[in-house]
C-alpha cells in the first residue's frame, strides 16, 4: 500500500489569511472612502468660494445703492440652495465690508472688501 | 488496493461556506469600490465644469459693462438689455466692446472720421462710437489706413458729428444658450451650452447645463431705472449629480 502525503493549508492557516485579507480591503475602502469625502469637502469649498465672490461683487452694487440687506437675503437664499447648513454675514468695519460664509456647520470663509 | 484519501462533507461544506462568504465580501467591496470611485469621478467633473462656466461667463459678462465714459447704469433698462445683454428663451447674447481707440480729431462730417491706429479695424467689423452722453452702431464702408490714423468712411450718416474724446469701438456678440447634444445617456437627452460666435460658427462649451436664467438687478429712480447688476443662474449635472451654480456680476 503507497500513502502520498499531500501538504495543504490547515483550516486556521485558511481563516487567518482571510481575516487579514479582510482587514487590508477594508483599509483600502476606508482610505477611498475618506478620498471621496475629501472630494465632495473640496467641492463645497469651491462653491463657498465662489458665493463669497459673489458677495463681493454684491457689496460694490449695494455701496452705491442702499440696498445691503436685500443683497445678503438674496444671497443666504442662494446660500441655502447650495449648502445644507450655512450662514452668510455682511459687517460693516470702517472703511470695509467683512464677508463671512459659514457653511457645512463650521467651515468657514471670509473677505474684506474695501469701500 | 489503493487508500485516496478525499475530502469528508464537512469538510467540503466548510470550504464552500468560506469561499461563498470570501466571494460575497469581495463583490460586496468592489461594488463600493465602484460607486466611491463614480462619486468622486462626478463630482470632480461637476466641479471642472462649474469652474468653466464660471470664468467663462463672469469675464464676458464683465466686459459688457464697459462701454466708455458712457457707464452702463446710465443707460436704462430696456436700452442695456436689448443692446448689451440680450436674454433670449434659453441663453444670452452678449455685446462686448474691444479693439477700443479715440477720434484722432472732431468730426466735420457725419460720414467720415479719423480714429487712433492703435487697433486697426476690418471692414467686417461692427463699430460702435461712444461720448459722454450716448453711443452708436455703424458699420464702415472703406477704411484707409494711414501711418498715424485710420480714416473710416461710413455706410449711412451718424445723428451727430462727435468730437476728439468720443470712442470708437469694435462690438463684439456672442450668444450663449442651450442645445440638445444629439447624445444620450442612459436614454436621456445630454444638453450642453453652447457659444455662438459673431462668425456664425458655433462650439459646445460644458457639457451637462440644462438651465439658465438671468436676473437683473435694476435700481428704480423717479425718471429711470439702473442696471446694478447681473445674476446668472445655471443647472448643471453630471451623471445622476445636478447642482445650481450662480454668478454676480456687478456694473459698479
Amino acid at each position: 500500500m503507497i500513502y502520498k502525503s499531500i501538504s495543504g493549508f490547515t483550516l486556521t492557516e485558511v481563516i487567518i489569511s482571510l481575516f487579514l485579507f479582510s482587514i487590508f480591503s477594508l483599509t483600502i475602502n476606508s482610505v477611498q472612502a475618506l478620498a471621496v469625502k475629501n472630494t465632495l469637502e473640496n467641492f463645497y469649498d469651491q462653491l463657498a468660494i465662489q458665493q463669497v465672490k459673489n458677495m463681493v461683487e454684491r457689496v460694490q452694487v449695494a455701496n452705491n445703492f442702499n440696498g445691503l440687506d436685500s443683497q445678503i437675503r438674496v444671497w443666504n437664499k442662494e446660500n441655502s440652495i447650495l449648502f445644507s447648513n450655512s450662514k452668510g454675514e455682511v459687517q460693516r468695519n470702517h472703511q470695509s465690508y467683512i464677508i463671512t460664509l459659514t457653511y457645512m456647520n463650521q467651515k468657514q470663509i471670509k473677505a474684506i472688501v474695501s469701500i | 488496493m489503493k487508500n485516496y484519501k478525499a475530502l469528508t462533507l464537512i469538510e467540503l461544506l466548510i470550504a464552500l461556506t468560506i469561499g461563498m462568504l470570501v466571494i460575497s465580501f469581495a463583490m460586496k467591496l468592489y461594488a463600493m469600490f465602484n460607486l466611491n470611485y463614480n462619486k468622486a469621478t462626478n463630482t470632480l467633473r461637476l466641479q471642472e465644469k462649474m469652474l468653466i462656466a464660471e470664468s467663462i461667463l463672469r469675464e464676458n459678462i464683465k466686459k459688457t459693462s464697459y462701454l466708455g465714459c458712457l457707464k452702463s447704469n446710465s443707460l436704462s433698462i430696456t436700452s442695456f438689455k436689448t443692446k448689451f445683454i440680450k436674454k433670449n428663451s434659453n441663453g444670452i447674447t452678449l455685446n462686448y466692446l474691444e479693439k477700443i481707440n479715440a477720434l484722432e480729431s472732431d468730426m466735420t462730417s457725419n460720414l467720415i472720421m479719423h480714429i487712433g491706429s492703435n487697433e486697426k479695424y476690418l471692414v467686417d467689423d461692427k463699430l460702435m462710437i461712444i461720448d459722454c452722453n450716448s453711443n452708436e452702431t455703424f458699420k464702415p464702408k472703406t477704411i484707409e489706413y494711414l501711418s498715424n490714423y485710420q480714416k473710416i468712411i461710413l455706410s449711412n450718416p451718424l445723428t451727430k458729428k462727435y468730437l476728439k474724446s468720443a470712442e470708437v469701438a469694435a462690438v463684439h456678440t456672442q450668444s450663449y444658450y442651450i442645445k440638445d447634444t444629439g447624445r444620450r445617456k442612459n436614454n436621456n437627452i445630454v444638453y450642453a451650452l453652447y457659444v455662438e460666435e459673431q462668425d456664425g460658427k458655433s462650439y459646445e462649451l460644458i457639457e451637462g447645463v440644462t438651465d439658465f436664467k438671468v436676473n437683473f438687478d435694476v435700481k428704480h429712480t423717479e425718471d429711470k431705472e439702473q442696471v446694478l447688476g447681473c445674476n446668472l443662474e445655471l443647472i448643471i449635472e453630471q451623471e445622476n449629480l445636478e447642482k445650481q451654480q450662480f454668478i454676480y456680476v456687478s456694473y459698479e
